[in-house]
């Protein structure tokens, strides 16, 4: 159990002291165990991971930077709890070296942690609201706690569309759970792939085609969008066109993300440091950014 | 605070010097090494580099021999207190691997207090700016905060601005009038030489009165005022940063950035000699035992080529982005992110620009780049 508390100054001050120790050396990981690794499909798993030490609870959109001895460290977003509250669930798609590692590594290995950091989706402005979660890619992972929280408190939120995109079927990330959710949970899912196969019984095209057809009021909508950035910012602008006030809009920005705690300087959006500001911010924030190239 | 202004001769400089060594600081003060003024430490005030100046222009810096004998009388070293408060590499800790098992310790670095001696005005503005980034978020750097609090500040007023140098146009200098333990105005005259010492701290105060030979004089306090007016007015180089940051958070797409793209190198010279600079990377470095591996800290610079890279691509892969994204920032978004201007106005990056690249002319490019373009605006033609 830890006891954290955030001040009126709004700096954390620590009284636990394993994470008095962390206070101390924000810079440095903790050791996890992957206690399991599940195949989500080709390159891309989801391990879920034990600390071994007390950490400060983390909320859905918040980020972990997750290290491989040796090899370096890499943003992960959260996509799932795990069976208490040291562990988490981190959903990998092998695309460098330490994403490579990470997603070979076989359950009872350590890796290391550090965080939580940055900004989560602002599941207290949904009560009352429509809620739009617009998904490309491997943009379900930081949805999925989401989705979770609001199936555990049907009274958060009015109602749930989810929209999710991928480039084919067997990379539409958890296709099972997108399936259970509609079947159990009165969510309402529609997935589009850009390439089916020929047992493919869905839409085909991206997940944009699908934002005029969904059915939302759209002052009452709260969205999550979560994606390349193209994808987030054409999904974005339909919304405004459709009427959905821009600061009911979030995206899940990303860039490169190094120290984690406002350091580094290296993951700054013109005014925002996104692990600070972000990665959840609100489209009245971002909108104008997203239109300038190279930023 | 008490506002006692002192008097101390060359004599108690000297001991003032000896009094910090003695007390177990290390101090680090200006030199002349490497053909340039540079900070490191001393031991005795006939280290200090006694009757040298400096010229600086854009693109250039040379020594020069003064007509007296100030202590003092250089304008500003390439060197800030950043490399001493937020040294270039820093050793974050060790991972040992057993197995399949992995444990992370921190590093524990030595612990060594500063007295950081004839700091300008701007550089001990440049301090508090940095404090903002690593002590005023929400997370604490403690390497940071501890060198930060062991260290005394000394700063020495100026007395003469040099051609590169804006600290008015940025309110930092040039004279510090808080940011410091203790300030010293440099008097010397035919006949006389002494400093009119001000105190910023109890250790200061503490440090003053065991060198000081008496209290200054209203008239001497007027003598130390009429110094900096003389900064005040030779002022090299000026720069509107009330308008800056507005200016620059609408310029994103002016063709002006081409101009500038045409001649930076992306260097990075100007990164590493801005005293307010913070970027850094993390590296994990594999030691030479296959069990080993070292988490370290160090500088890192937005003109580096993959200082924004994410997944596959680079955001700012061009020098044109680079060079937008940090003037940008330095004038212009950094007080959004941090509450004031990253700018302290001290000049170095325009002296050790190697192609002379000037942060106020190429402010001044933008400001008359906007008025060119409203003038031939649509609605104004109308």
């Amino acid at each position: 159990m830890h006891t954290a508390q955030v001040t009126g100054s709004d700096t954390i001050r620590v009284t636990d002291e394993s994470l008095l120790n962390r206070a101390a050396h924000p810079l440095l990981p903790i050791s996890a165990t992957v206690i399991e690794r599940c195949e989500e499909f080709a390159e891309c798993v989801t391990l879920t991971v034990k600390a071994h030490e007390t950490i400060l609870s983390w909320e859905p959109g918040q980020f972990f930077m997750v290290s491989m001895p040796g090899v370096g460290e890499v943003p992960l977003s959260v996509s799932g709890w795990g069976p208490d509250d040291t562990s988490m669930q981190f959903t990998i798609l092998a695309v460098g070296p330490v994403t490579r590692r990470l997603c070979d590594q076989p359950e009872g290995t350590t890796i290391g942690i550090r965080g939580p950091f940055g900004t989560g989706w602002p599941l207290e402005a949904l009560s009352g609201h429509d809620v739009l979660l617009i998904a490309g890619g491997l943009g379900m992972a930081p949805l999925r706690p989401v989705v979770l929280s609001i199936i555990e408190r049907p009274m958060s939120a009015a109602s749930l569309t989810i929209l999710c995109g991928a480039r084919t079927p067997s990379s539409l990330l958890f296709g099972c759970d997108l399936g259970e959710w509609e079947r159990t949970a009165g969510v309402s899912v529609t997935s589009v792939v850009e390439r089916p196969c020929r047992t493919w019984q869905g839409r085909q095209g991206i997940v944009t085609d699908l934002i005029g057809e969904a059915e939302f009021s759209p002052s009452y909508t709260v969205a999550f969008i979560c994606g390349p950035e193209e994808m987030m910012r054409t999904s974005a602008r339909m919304l405004e066109d459709q009427g959905v006030p821009v600061d009911q809009i979030y995206l899940a920005m990303e860039r490169n993300m190094q120290c984690g705690v406002g350091w580094c300087g290296r993951c700054q959006l013109g005014p925002l440091l996104i692990c600070r500001d972000g990665p959840v911010v609100s489209f009245d924030r971002v909108g104008e950014l997203l239109t300038i190239p190279r930023v | 605070m008490d506002r006692t202004r002192w008097i101390v001769d060359e004599e108690g400089l000297r001991r003032l010097v000896h009094l910090l060594v003695g007390e177990g600081y290390v101090v680090i003060g200006p030199q002349l090494r490497q053909g340039a003024i540079v900070f490191g430490p001393i031991d005795d005030l006939d280290d200090l580099p006694r009757g040298w100046g400096d010229v600086q222009e854009a693109g250039s810096y040379a020594l020069r021999r003064r007509d007296d004998t100030a202590w003092f009388g250089y304008t500003i070293s390439p060197h800030s207190a950043k490399r001493y408060l937020f040294p270039e590499r820093q050793k974050v800790g060790e991972a040992r691997v057993d197995g399949s098992h992995v444990e992370w310790s921190p590093f524990d670095e030595e612990r060594t207090a500063l007295a950081l001696f004839g700091l300008r005005p701007c550089d001990a503005r440049a301090i508090a700016i940095q404090d903002r980034i690593f002590l005023q978020q929400k997370v604490v750097d403690s390497s940071y905060e501890r060198r930060r609090s062991a260290a005394l500040i000394i700063v020495a007023q100026c007395g003469e601005a040099g051609n590169t140098c804006f600290c008015s146009s940025m309110h930092t200098g040039p004279r510090a009038s808080d940011d410091f333990d203790i300030a010293l105005t440099e008097i010397t005259r035919t006949d006389d030489h002494f400093f009119v010492a001000e105190q910023g701290s109890a250790r200061g105060t503490s440090l003053i009165e065991q060198v000081a030979s008496r209290e200054a004089s209203p008239a001497e306090w007027e003598v130390a005022l009429g110094c900096t007016a003389n900064a005040e007015r030779t002022m090299g180089r000026r720069l509107s940063a009330d308008t800056v940051h507005d200016l620059l958070s609408t310029s994103y797409a002016d063709p002006h950035w081409d101009d500038v793209a045409s001649r930076c190198l992306s260097c990075t010279n100007c990164t590493m000699v801005c005293p307010t600079c913070f970027c850094s990377g993390i590296e994990e470095v594999s030691a030479l035992q296959p069990d080993a591996s070292e988490r370290w800290r160090r500088w890192s610079s937005c003109f580096e080529c993959e200082f924004s890279h994410i997944h596959g691509c680079v955001v700012r892969p061009d020098t044109r982005s680079q060079y937008r994204q940090w003037l940008t920032h330095k004038v212009g978004t950094w007080h959004d992110q941090f509450g004031s201007s990253g700018c302290v106005g001290c000049g170095r990056c325009i002296s050790w620009c190697p192609v002379g690249i000037d942060i106020t002319q190429e402010v001044r490019a933008l400001e008359e780049s906007r008025l060119r373009l409203a003038v031939n605006s649509p609605e104004v033609e109308r």
